[in-house]
């Protein structure tokens, strides 16, 4: 009797344990996945966060960056009056609106919209469920809708990381396949990276890759001696020369490591042997304080001009000093 | 009330500390109490389907009381064309408006029945009980217990339709007798939650775009329309199979076993076998009230073969008010009696010794399976004809309805279903229902170190699915 009373207290303490364990890693990967900084999700939490007492409402012709001091500018690309009326429900259910301009133009109405999944629904506006007041964003709407997806996509991320350890994975994109997402990455209204569909996203980004893998024997080739050359001459001429490792999307440097013959690898230990041997300051986007999601990308390897702007005094900072 | 939902954890939370309190009081407090949690579950939504249980209640126990003492046929006929009519004027009545207009040339206005949950299961529960009581396989005994086995809520809304012989001897020490068994019944309910709201909610949307596709008279590609057959059969298995074991598991919790429902269907070796192991309460009952009375097997193969038409007949309209239902459960009689036939040929019975001859007869089986739900799931024969084509032509549709991340998931679904053991299985339960003494049920033993922790997983994902509030109602809900 004892021996079973014992025995169940074990097996009462596993279930609350792993229910616990289980619980805190969902949660914890909701707040520190990259997967989780798409738009949708930061729009999201901007709204959460935002004081929009003074705010300015509409569609990319809005944008999101405030151009009027002490006013939120809360303009999601293509967003519906049906999306508006969610929004203005929710910013202003428990706060008084003070003063509010509000986008007042045809494509509201349009015909684009018909057929389009809104962003805002009242599930994903709802606020997280809490519990001991501890908002839990694996509870929320969007966090719960994508969570069992983006993980499963990160567990094979890992896999094929682990894979391409012994072989090569990622097969490049044919060219009719990628010239097509190309047209319709251009064609979309996206404004960003993470607006595109993900298994696209990572196509372009395959074929990007691929396209700027040095070539063999780069670290002997007549471009590389010019590229010297170019720094020795700047040197020569009395320059204070900075080298920075310009930003790539996270899937960039993923599959960069995962393409046939990828000589990233070989490219980045030339670099730094280079920048000590002629003693230049070597910065990589990635010692930057900054957060490189796609949500700051127009495409693998550009940064969109906002998150450029935020960037390059970053970068200068770092090269030369404040 | 939903199982995977919120609101039901709550209830149920609320119910065991309740139950936990009134057992306390004594036996009858108990099932008092329980049948009032049983008619707020059932009530949840609409209250007044409330007076169906109670006035059906009445008349069949009424009914009972006569049978005990007189085993008349005709109060027996009486009693069974009351529970048949109350669901066929529920169920029904559009279903024969409909066809009454289309072969009358008439006009007579649809009435638009609303059928109140759980009807279909209660008719066959009562009809049971009226034959058991009236054979003395059981006593009819006091009401209390009696509209505690009509109301039980964790069986009542979609099964396993059980017998009152299974349960009258369990209600007098029926009760929330220990943590260990509301932790094994806990364990339970969290895997089949899982197997719900994990896996049968993502292949719902799968099976509802193609088909809704073909509804609207579209085409589907023969990749898409297979891959929606396959997600359906899933689909239907993981669904129904998991509310089932979600009873199971509630049940236990207050110390009554159930029967189980499913025994890893698609792993039968026959048709045959399929129907020992598909809703095995349903097809138990239809055996023991239809078939059985009808003659069963003893009168030759003709009528052997006519009485297992007619049993399925009743079986595919049982499901629904449909011609589709109709010749689902037809397809399965006229397969069902090729099987037995086939059985009898020497040959066909050795070819199953080795393992091709098994794959062999396994493969045709599930075949006739697959495609029987094509007309289970379409709302109407012209769907189930465009699904059908779908499959044997390669059509040229540039609508895509299954995409191929999904159709991994299909493929994992089925490789679970095919390889991996049951839940009833991994929970030790006693499947075989003529093999478990009911008069004192060896029950579920503790659950597993391994399965505790297992379950603990299962129960926090599906909570996090369920978060979405997206969740499906149950497939047979509508049945």
């Amino acid at each position: 009797m004892r021996l079973s009373i014992s025995n169940f207290s074990l097996r009462l303490s596993i279930f609350v344990g792993v229910l616990i364990a289980s619980a805190t890693f969902l949660e914890a990967y909701c707040r520190l996945s990259n997967r989780f900084n798409d738009f949708s999700f930061s729009y999201l939490r901007m709204i959460a966060e935002v004081d929009a007492s003074k705010a300015v409402l509409g569609d990319s012709h809005v944008g999101l960056t405030s151009y009027i001091p002490h006013y939120t500018f809360l303009g999601q690309p293509g967003q519906q009056p049906g999306e508006l009326l969610l929004l203005v429900r929710s910013l202003y259910a428990h706060r008084r609106p003070e003063r509010v301009i509000v986008e007042a133009a045809p494509q509201w109405f349009g015909e684009y919209h018909i057929g389009r999944r809104p962003l805002l629904t009242s599930a994903a506006l709802a606020p997280p469920k809490s519990l001991f007041g501890v908002h839990f964003l694996a509870l929320s709407g969007p966090y719960s809708g994508a969570l069992f997806d983006n993980l499963w996509a990160d567990l094979r991320s890992v896999v094929a990381a682990a894979l391409t350890a012994a072989r090569a994975s990622v097969p490049r994109p044919t060219p009719e396949i990628f010239k097509q997402f190309i047209r319709e990455w251009e064609q979309s209204s996206s404004s960003n990276w993470s607006q595109f569909p993900l298994d696209k996203r990572q196509v372009l980004t395959a074929g990007r890759v691929y396209q700027q893998n040095p070539i063999e024997g780069f670290e002997t080739s007549e471009p590389l001696h010019a590229f010297e050359n170019a720094i020795t001459f700047l040197i020569a001429r009395g320059a204070e020369v900075c080298m920075f490792r310009t930003p790539v999307s996270t899937d960039y440097l993923r599959i960069a490591n995962q393409i046939k013959d990828s000589r990233y690898a070989a490219f980045d230990t030339y670099v730094k042997a280079f920048a000590a041997s002629k003693k230049l300051k070597l910065i990589d986007f990635r010692s930057l304080s900054f957060s490189f999601d796609d949500s700051k990308f127009s495409n693998a390897d550009h940064l969109t001009s906002s998150a450029a702007d935020a960037v390059w005094p970053l970068v200068a900072d770092a090269c030369f000093g404040p | 009330m939903l199982f995977s939902s919120y609101q039901f954890f709550v209830f149920l939370l609320t119910t065991i500390v309740v139950l936990a309190l009134a057992g306390r009081l004594g036996q009858r407090v108990f099932l008092l109490t329980m049948i009032v949690c049983s008619l707020v579950f059932y009530g949840w939504l609409r209250a007044d389907y409330t007076l169906i249980l109670f006035g059906s209640a009445g008349v069949n126990f009424a009914i009972a009381a006569r049978l005990e003492q007189n085993r008349s046929k005709a109060l027996f006929g009486c009693g069974v064309a009351f529970n048949l009519l109350l669901l066929g004027v529920f169920k029904y009545a559009d279903f024969a408006v409909t066809n009454g207009n289309s072969l009358f040339q008439a006009d007579w206005t649809l009435p638009h029945i609303v059928l109140p949950l759980a009807l279909s299961f209660i008719t066959f529960e009562q009809i049971s009980f009226l034959s058991d009581v009236r054979s003395k396989k059981v006593a009819r005994g006091d009401f209390l217990r009696y509209f505690a086995f009509i109301t039980f809520f964790p069986k009542l809304i979609a099964g396993p339709i059980i017998r009152y012989r299974e349960l009258l001897p369990q209600l007098s020490r029926a009760g929330v007798n220990s943590t260990e068994q509301v932790f094994t019944g806990l364990c339970l309910f969290c895997f089949a939650l899982f197997k719900k709201v994990m896996i049968a909610d993502r292949l719902a949307p799968m099976v509802d775009q193609t088909v809704s596709n073909l509804q609207n008279g579209g085409m589907a590609s023969q990749a898409d329309a297979i891959s929606a057959l396959f997600a359906y059969s899933l689909q239907i298995f993981f669904d129904f199979s998991s509310y089932s074991e979600m009873a199971i598991g509630i049940a236990w919790m207050f110390g009554i076993q159930l029967p189980v429902n499913f025994n890893s269907p698609y792993k039968a070796g026959s048709l045959i076998d399929f129907w020992r192991r598909w809703h095995i309460t349903l097809s138990s009952f239809l055996r023991d009230y239809v078939y059985f009375p009808l003659g069963g097997s003893r009168d030759g193969l003709l009528r052997t073969s006519i009485n297992l038409l007619i049993v399925m007949l009743v079986g595919g309209i049982w499901h629904g008010a449909a011609w589709t239902f109709a010749a689902w459960g037809f397809l399965h009689g006229v397969a069902l009696v090729a099987a037995h036939g086939l059985r009898g040929i020497e040959l066909v019975r050795r070819s199953k010794d080795g393992w091709i001859g098994r794959t062999l007869v396994w493969a045709s089986s599930m075949s006739i399976v697959l495609f029987a739900w094509i007309l289970f799931r379409s709302p109407d024969f012209s769907t189930a004809e465009r699904w059908f084509l779908s499959i044997i032509t390669n059509n040229d549709v540039h609508v895509q309805t299954v995409a191929i991340p999904q159709r991994w998931f299909i493929l994992s679904a089925l490789l679970w279903v095919l390889c991996l053991p049951n839940v009833p299985k991994l929970f030790c339960i006693e499947i075989d229902r003529e093999k478990v003494d009911w008069n004192s049920p060896a029950g579920i033993p503790p659950a597993k170190l391994w399965i505790a922790a297992v379950a603990a997983i299962a129960l926090v994902a599906s909570i996090v699915v369920i978060a979405r509030e997206e969740t499906n109602a149950f497939i047979y809900f509508q049945f």
